[in-house]
């Protein structure tokens, strides 16, 4: 694994590569002339920073939390930009924007289920229909309810398999838990997500029957 | 690693994937992007030519940069009224510095080095001392960053300040000999400046900033973001034909930009 990310990253190699231990891996990755390692911190921003965002959205934290979690995760990225192996991005970035937002957030000031109204939508001017934005709103509004209504271990899984479309052996990792325990909690956590889904579509049915 | 894996939602369930679909547009505000962006000034002066052609290459460029008109546009005002505040962030120093980073270094996905991630059972575990100093980090504590006076104020007050061009003067002072920082800077400000016209439907204007940034900055930084804005500018100014061939180059070079979908949203919008 360290041989593939240090090969994956275009770092000369001044110290040898015979200690493949994760010290001298960092330490090579380190020499990196710091203009290289701006971009990657760059490409890094570019590529992950809405993703990491709507990731905590999902989760249910607030939008203000958001907000200053995903800044704060940066800096932190920033400071251990050689810790973020090649490819494996997202996984660190989620693992520590889950500890960050849910410091941040502390007791109480999580999304209550179904009342809290999410952030805004980001409208574009003259890119989509106000019809179209308000049907977008609702779905988030929905998506966003209907998460809220998961028990939260459940919901961070649900999430990552679901929404972020990734391997149970990737949340896994990111949770730090076995992935026996993440298959448990998914298949739960689908149970519960598609029965409040046929309940939603049963009420709304009901409401438009009348 | 397991095999059995369930077929996902979004495949069998259509009104699931519309769910997902909406959210999926949701963006953080573009003043937080561009703030994030800026870090990596902290970490050397850029070089902008190099960088381009990497994202030329790679390309996966977040659009979230451009995402968020509204959210964009009060983060912005926010971040002007956050301007002094780079005075007393940029050097406040931050509680316990090396707080986040004592977990386990060599485990990228421990960054605070505590097991299992149960959202708010985290919360309540988390050791107090602890608590005070996650949300903040100062670059002068970093391994990673090169010696600089200039602290990457914590937090997002001194950031906010960097991106409202209000540290621009602190910069230049305490960067005497990296130019490019004082770029960066200008660079900064003038795609601020070219969305926050944008914003508020003030298309000469963007397109005042979207030229200049382009006339000075012709591979800077920004210039992806300074495109994609200047392309909804031409769009909002009733120049579609000049819009709609910038945006087809755009999008022939950078098929996958994550600006690609809102690029084709701007096109589909403007088509009747």
């Amino acid at each position: 694994m360290l041989t593939r990310s240090a090969a994956s990253a275009p770092t000369p190699n001044l110290l040898g590569d015979d200690v493949e231990d994760g010290e001298s891996v960092s330490a090579r990755r380190a020499a990196a002339s710091d203009h290289e390692r701006a971009e990657r911190l760059r490409t890094i921003v570019r590529e992950h920073y809405a993703v990491v965002w709507r990731f905590l959205r999902r989760l249910g934290f607030e939008p203000h939390v958001v907000d200053d979690a995903v800044q704060d995760l940066f800096l932190l990225v920033l400071r251990r930009l050689d810790d973020v192996l090649p490819g494996r991005e997202r996984a660190f970035l989620f693992a520590a924007a889950i500890r960050i937002a849910t410091k941040m957030a502390g007791k109480g000031a999580r999304e209550k289920p179904v009342e809290h109204v999410p952030a805004p939508p980001t409208p574009v001017e003259g890119a989509t229909t106000p019809e179209v934005l308000l049907e977008e709103e609702r779905a988030r509004r929905l998506l966003m309810r209907l998460l809220m209504e998961l028990e939260e271990r459940q919901r961070v899984v649900f999430v990552m398999y679901e929404v972020e479309e990734m391997t149970v052996p990737e949340i896994a990792e990111v949770l730090e838990v076995p992935v026996g325990t993440v298959n448990s909690r998914l298949r739960a956590a689908r149970e519960d997500f598609r029965a409040r889904l046929a309940r939603h579509r049963a009420r709304t049915d009901r409401e438009v029957g009348k | 690693m397991t095999t059995e894996q369930p077929t996902r939602l979004v495949h069998e369930d259509a009104e699931f994937a519309r769910l997902v679909a909406a959210s999926h547009k949701e963006a953080p505000p573009s003043a937080d992007v561009e703030r994030a962006l800026s870090l990596a000034n902290q970490l050397a002066p850029a070089s902008r030519w190099t960088a381009w052609r990497w994202f030329g290459s790679n390309l996966a460029i977040g659009l979230a940069v451009l995402g968020a008109a509204t959210a964009g546009a009060v983060a912005g005002s926010r971040a002007l009224r956050a301007g002094d505040a780079v005075a007393t962030s940029a050097v406040a120093p931050t509680a316990a510095p090396d707080a986040p980073s004592r977990p386990s270094s060599a485990d990228p996905c421990a960054p605070d080095g505590t097991r299992e991630s149960d959202l708010p059972a985290t919360a309540e575990q988390a050791p107090a001392e602890q608590a005070p100093a996650v949300t903040t980090i100062s670059v002068n504590d970093l391994a990673a960053a090169p010696p600089d006076p200039v602290a990457v104020g914590t937090r997002r007050s001194a950031a906010k300040a960097l991106a409202s061009g209000a540290a621009l003067p602190r910069l230049d002072r305490a960067e005497p000999s990296t130019p490019s920082r004082t770029t960066f800077a200008e660079e900064l400000a003038l795609v601020s400046a070219a969305r926050s016209a944008i914003e508020h439907g003030d298309a000469p204007s963007c397109m005042r900033a979207v030229g200049e940034y382009q006339e000075r900055f012709r591979s800077g930084i920004f210039a992806h973001e300074i495109e994609v804005l200047r392309i909804e500018a031409l769009f909002a100014s009733g120049e579609r034909a000049r819009a709609r061939t910038s945006a087809e180059q755009l999008l022939a070079a950078h098929p996958k930009s994550p600006y690609a979908e809102r690029i084709r949203l701007l096109v589909e919008r403007n088509d009747h």
